[in-house]
């Protein structure tokens, strides 16, 4: 992480991975940048190839909470995110800017293991 | 300590796969310490070798393959111990070009952890090499997915990958496996719901999350969904005593007689990509 008083920038690809999946690891980061001073903290995205929806979700979430905070609030930015990148974090931010109310149907038939080992 | 020897499968699919873990370990009393035989091996895919790995791992159970035709290939992936780190990771692909280790992730080591399968993942994709755009996507997003399901729920504290791409036969399999508490008690701890294994499987696949709110339970089924639909593939799931086998427009799911497996075992088949993919079509 590079230090300033105001402002932060935090390498996610040497901090976390070139590809980011999880949502432990995100909310450690956000756990970390809670305790900093600065009030505006960059998340560079440089050399991230790919991050996962469930680790955009949590980044957006993080993002939202840091932002709303009434102590210590940060203005959390992504930047240089490849297109991978920049499209995942828009298709979740819309997901969640307009929730899918119905879940899809999921249907499968129920079979016994017999049809499965004569399948195989 | 009871002798298992593991049948070979009947053919190259990834049910025949299924099927002989399932007679493998058919009748073992759950976590039961056995000694697999694995000389009348001569092929193995990772929804074969991954379980076993995990199993003897865990269970301390013992395995012999100095008689096995195969025997080259599991010491090239390092079964059953596998890799929990990235120098070797790095040591083992670069002297066995043609295969990647079995990697072990694990809780404690976060960022490393991260970043060791972040590796995997890029090294599965490499091996493809030349793909239409959005294979990456296609191939980092499921791993990620699964990954990530069993630290936020299984309540293990290991995780384990493998992989291998057939370039002969023109597919990549993937496998990812966890021995925590497996999703029927999942459902039961976090919700209080009453389930069978097979209807646990049906619920995570309608997309009931534990987790509050309904942005969350998407995982399983749009990996399923991206395997399937979008890439052309096969999506099998296991736990306790079920399993779902998955193809596009075909969902069978059966109960597993007398058989249990402690946590949740996810192996999907891919042809290799021909042309372009949207993921976003796949996310919801």
């Amino acid at each position: 992480m590079k230090k300033s008083i105001k402002d932060y920038t935090i390498k996610i690809a040497e901090k976390i991975a070139p590809i980011v999946s999880s949502r432990d690891i995100i909310v450690k980061l956000k756990n970390s940048i809670s305790k900093l001073k600065a009030k505006k903290v960059s998340l560079d995205f440089s050399n991230v190839v790919f991050v996962s929806r469930s680790a955009a979700h949590e980044l957006l979430i993080m993002k939202e909470e840091l932002e709303r905070k009434m102590v210590r609030k940060k203005s959390i930015i992504f930047i240089n995110t490849n297109n991978d990148v920049k499209e995942m974090i828009r298709t979740v931010a819309s997901n969640r800017a307009i929730p899918e109310r119905n879940k899809p149907k999921f249907r499968a038939e129920v079979v016994n293991i017999d049809t499965i080992i004569k399948n195989g | 300590m009871k002798n298992i020897i593991i049948l070979k499968p009947k053919n190259d699919s990834l049910v025949a796969q299924l099927v002989s873990f399932y007679e493998t370990l058919k009748n073992a009393e759950p976590n039961e310490q056995l000694s697999f035989d694995l000389s009348n091996l001569t092929w193995a895919c990772p929804l074969l070798v991954l379980p076993l790995s995990a199993y003897i791992n865990s269970t301390n159970s013992e395995v012999k393959i100095d008689d096995c035709e195969i025997q080259d290939y599991f010491k090239a992936i390092n079964f059953p111990k596998g890799v929990d780190s990235i120098s070797k990771l790095k040591q083992i692909v670069q002297s066995k070009k043609s295969y990647i280790p079995i990697s072990i992730l694990k809780r404690e080591k976060e960022e490393d952890r991260e970043k060791l399968e972040s590796m995997f993942s890029t090294i599965i994709y490499k091996a493809l090499d030349k793909t239409p755009q959005g294979t990456s996507s296609a191939i980092y997003q499921p791993i990620s997915e699964l990954v990530t399901n069993i630290f936020e729920h299984s309540k293990e504290n290991i995780g384990y990958i493998f992989g291998q791409l057939y370039p002969s036969k023109n597919y990549l399999d993937i496998c990812v496996v966890d021995r925590g508490r497996g999703l029927q008690r999942t459902y039961f701890e976090e919700k209080k719901l009453e389930l069978t294994d097979a209807e646990s499987i049906l619920e995570v696949m309608r997309g009931n999350s534990v987790k509050p709110g309904n942005e969350r339970g998407y995982g399983v089924r749009t990996s399923r969904n991206l395997v399937c639909d979008g890439l052309g593939g096969e999506f099998i799931i296991i736990s306790g005593s079920a399993a779902l086998v998955s193809k596009k427009n075909y969902n069978n799911i059966a109960t597993l007689k007398n058989f249990y497996w402690q946590g949740v075992i996810i192996a999907y088949r891919i042809p290799k990509p021909d042309k372009p993919i949207d993921i976003s079509l796949y996310l919801e």
